[in-house]
């Protein structure tokens, strides 16, 4: 589904990534990992267009889509959310992610004119967003300003407004970060609920703990390069990888 | 070709100017994230308080100079703390909608209390032209040139080497460290605005005595102001002195091409500088 | 949304266009009415400038250019080829909308304080263009002479529109036209998305929107209004002159967005027809009308940036989990 080939940024001569390859399957999770710095929120970027310099390919669903704007590979169905939460602030949760249903889907402008087209891109919508909510668990929030949400229900809604634009492939960056360990849980079964629907996950996680639980496979970065690749028992014990960590216990502990 | 001179003599007296107003724009832009479209209207005060002080008043030209910009200043304080403080977190939409709000208020206050005829501001020097080295000019105009340079030094000097200057340039660089660190940030913003204020105000008195001086010059001078500070760098006093210089010389050198056209030339400096290069000529912090 | 159908439920509807359909025979048709064709004018002026500050959060403060160059344009073709309202309407709307269309190429590839700068500095060339080309505009002194139209079927009706009641009727039909378009984008996707660029351009960017190709949806789609309420304003008013690009221009507009509401198209309506009402009902002189009004603005937008349909909501609403945002 996703392939990204020799992919290498440098910022004024340091190499942020270098020659990195890898691939992820729909109905797989697939994890990056590694210690900060090691350049993954660079290779999203790259990836999803936000990250304009670099050189490799990225191909998704067959399609090369480097060059391509952020909005174009999301409506290919290639879906990132952010490291820092990006939520549409003054809105409901469910006018959030019923905007979040037509972002990327087609309806020019010319339609309005079309009686009856508004009405039923509205039912569409309204629809979808609940079949949303339910999945992701915040019905209940529906009402709330997005700004109103606490931290973690916010990270929740993140992926909820990702759903909305029907991704092939979800990728998912730290959405776990500063969740406590029972929000964790409710994340990851989230995220395996999401794959069981079909949807391909790309994730970069520092929790180990929930990298773990619900890989299918892990890749993990250092220094901007692919250093391993594997199901999470033989990254585990990969002596590079625990050279990289500093010290070992971190992964086989987690 | 001797009249190149002349115009960058003309072009650098209005650059004073605008460079005074910009610096105080820049200070209030630049420290308190406000968009203070009501800036000019410190320019316009500044000129009305000083015309009426002495021509209707009688007070001699240095006293009403005095008087005016203190009176600017401390108009600057109160609204400071009653309106600015409320705008301190606003978003940009908000502070723009509001300044303008209090600029078109203040603007017709005036028109109110002064109405719509051009005043001037007489000037206290007796002699008219004077010319030095082929370039004619008049005592006021030297006046504002003499006393820009005077200003931008003590600012420089003060900026530097003073405790509130160094407080004020840590918080322009790092707003929540310098308040970590102790600078009482609201005694700052308050003086940062009074300056900026007065600063405008100057600029009105000495340039109501060369032009004229009517309430809608507040509008204008806020659009020019912006245009500095736009081409100078958000950030950057030297660069809000740069620019309205660079401001003033364009203008006049434009004049030249197209008289009738002559404000046109901030617009496209300011289009070209946006669209090429964002963060001002002068870009970051110096 | 709810709130909008508690301030437009079927009743008041019906309530509000009976009483704009017997106006004229309410007020006469002398000045009274005359405010109320003025009131029409800024009515598409207001709905329109919504789009832009309301929907996409794109605080364009030159929209009155888009307004000065569309009267201009009618009152050119009117006085050089004749056309009737019928015709400069539409060219006016698109003349406009090209000049957004271009306009935009330059101005939306920034944000922010840059944005505003350069939409005030492009009016203001504007100005400068109307004033100074005088062998198209004659500057100062403007161009006279435009008429309306007259409506003439041999055998069947002559209809000049030059009276006042007709025009009243011709300009109210106009403008219920324009803010049912503009209503229907503005609650389409289309005007989703809108919002979507407005309240977190990237996370738009990332969701799917084309932020850019919206924002420019979002200028031509204003300008176009813009514009044909120029044409509309040029064929009764008969005059048009540099001054239409003045900024006054466009604060009145923004006042009665946010007086009314913006973001919410039924705000703007009202805030065009109160704005031009009310200073009337006040009988102030114009200079203390605009102190009182300005005034007003400030208060709006630092306690109420909702306007007045906000606040409506606000007293009508159950109250809701969580609270409102503070600066819209």
């Amino acid at each position: 589904m996703l392939e990204v080939s020799d992919i290498g940024v440098s910022f004024g001569g340091v190499h942020a990534l270098r020659s990195v390859t890898f691939t992820a399957e729909a109905n797989q999770i697939t994890s990056v990992v590694g210690p900060n710095g090691a350049g993954k929120t660079t290779l999203f970027n790259v990836i999803t267009g936000f990250q304009k310099k670099g050189t490799g390919k990225v191909s998704f669903a067959g399609h090369d889509v480097r060059g391509l704007r952020p909005s174009g590979i999301a409506s290919a169905g290639l879906v990132r959310t952010f490291q820092k939460t990006e939520v549409f602030s003054g809105l409901t949760v469910e006018r959030a992610v019923e905007i979040g249903t037509v972002c990327g889907r087609g309806f020019p402008l010319w339609q309005t004119i079309w009686p009856g087209a508004i009405q039923r891109a509205r039912e569409t919508a309204g629809g979808e967003t609940a079949a949303i909510l339910a999945t992701c668990g915040i019905g209940h929030l529906a009402g709330k300003y997005c700004m109103a949400l606490s931290y973690g229900e916010q990270r929740i809604l993140e992926i909820a407004v990702a759903l909305a634009a029907r991704p092939l492939l979800l990728m998912l960056d730290e959405p776990a970060s500063g969740l406590n360990p029972t929000e964790a849980r409710v994340l990851g079964d989230l995220i395996v609920r999401i794959r069981s629907d079909g949807v391909g996950i790309v994730l970069i996680e520092h929790n180990m703990q929930l990298v773990m639980r619900i890989s299918d496979r892990i890749v993990v970065l250092h220094h901007g390069e692919k250093i391993a690749e594997g199901g999470p028992n033989s990254i585990a014990s990969n002596q590079r990888v625990i050279d990289a960590y500093l010290g070992g216990n971190t992964l086989a502990s987690a | 070709m001797d009249f190149i001179p002349q115009y960058l003599f003309n072009g650098l007296v209005v650059g004073c100017s605008y460079a005074l107003i910009a610096v105080g724009l820049t200070a209030i832009f630049g420290l308190m994230q406000i968009a203070n479209f009501a800036h000019g209207q410190f320019y316009m005060l500044g000129a009305f308080f000083a015309y009426w002080l002495t021509r209707v008043i009688g007070l001699d030209f240095w006293a009403g100079l005095v008087v005016s910009v203190v009176a600017v200043m401390l108009a600057g304080v109160v609204l400071e703390r009653t309106l600015f403080r409320f705008l301190r977190g606003a978003s940009l939409s908000s502070s723009v909608l509001a300044t303008i709000a209090l600029s078109i208020f203040l603007e017709n206050l005036a028109l109110n209390v002064w109405g719509p005829r051009p005043q001037k501001i007489l000037s206290p020097f007796d002699s008219g032209g004077i010319e030095l080295f082929g370039i004619f000019t008049t005592p006021d105009r030297l006046l504002m040139l003499l006393l820009t340079v005077v200003v931008v030094a003590v600012l420089h000097v003060g900026l530097r080497y003073t405790h509130t200057g160094k407080a004020i340039r840590a918080t322009f660089q790092q707003r929540e460290a310098a308040a970590l660190v102790g600078i009482n940030i609201d005694y700052l913003y308050t003086l940062t605005f009074a300056i900026g204020a007065g600063l405008a105000a100057l600029a009105g008195v000495l340039l109501g005595t060369i032009f004229v001086v009517q309430p809608s010059m507040g509008g204008v001078a806020t659009l020019k102001a912006f245009i500095v500070v736009t081409v100078g760098g958000t950030s950057s006093f030297a660069g809000g002195i740069a620019g309205g210089l660079l401001l003033g010389l364009a203008e006049s050198f434009g004049a030249i091409i197209a008289p009738s056209y002559k404000d046109a030339v901030g617009f496209i400096l300011v289009i070209l500088v946006l669209l090429y290069k964002p963060d001002g000529l002068f870009g970051k912090w110096s | 949304m709810k709130g909008a159908a508690r301030v437009s439920s079927p009743v008041m509807f019906g309530a509000v266009g009976l009483l704009l359909l017997v106006l004229p025979w309410l007020i006469g048709s002398g000045y009274y009415l005359h405010i109320a064709i003025t009131s029409l004018v800024f009515v598409i002026l207001a709905t329109s400038l919504d789009l832009l500050v309301g929907y996409s959060g794109l605080l364009s403060l030159g929209h009155t250019a888009f307004f000065a160059v569309g009267a201009y344009a009618a009152a050119l073709l009117y006085l050089h080829f004749g056309m009737p309202l019928w015709i400069t309407l539409f060219v006016s709307g698109a003349v406009a909308s090209l000049i957004a269309w271009l306009l935009g190429l330059l101005v939306l590839s920034v944000r922010g304080h840059r944005f505003v700068i350069m939409t005030v500095v492009f009016a203001e060339i504007g100005r400068l263009i109307a004033y100074n080309w005088t062998d198209l505009t004659h500057g100062q002194v403007g161009l006279p002479g435009i008429r309306p139209p007259v409506l003439s079927i041999p055998g069947l009706m002559h209809l000049d529109f030059a009276s006042r009641p007709a025009f009243y009727y011709l300009a109210l039909c106009v403008a219920a036209a324009c803010v049912a378009i503009i209503w229907r984008i503005a609650h389409s996707p289309v005007g989703w998305r809108m919002v979507a660029l407005r309240e977190n351009e990237r996370l738009a960017e990332a969701s799917g929107v084309e932020t850019q190709r919206i924002a420019a949806t979002a200028f031509v789609v204003s300008a176009f209004f813009a514009g044909l309420a120029g044409s509309l304003y040029a064929h009764y008013n008969g005059f048009v002159s540099p001054d239409l690009f003045y900024f006054s221009y466009t604060t009145t507009m923004l006042i009665m967005v946010y007086l009314g509401g913006k973001g919410t198209i039924i705000g703007p309506v009202i805030g065009a027809v109160l704005f031009t009402i009310l200073p009337e009902a006040l009988r102030v002189t114009a200079d203390f009308r605009l102190m009182i009004f300005s005034l007003i603005l400030l208060l709006l937008v630092v306690f109420a940036p909702e306007g007045l349909v906000g606040l409506i909501n606000r007293f009508t609403k159950r109250p809701s989990a969580g609270e409102k945002p503070a600066d819209a």
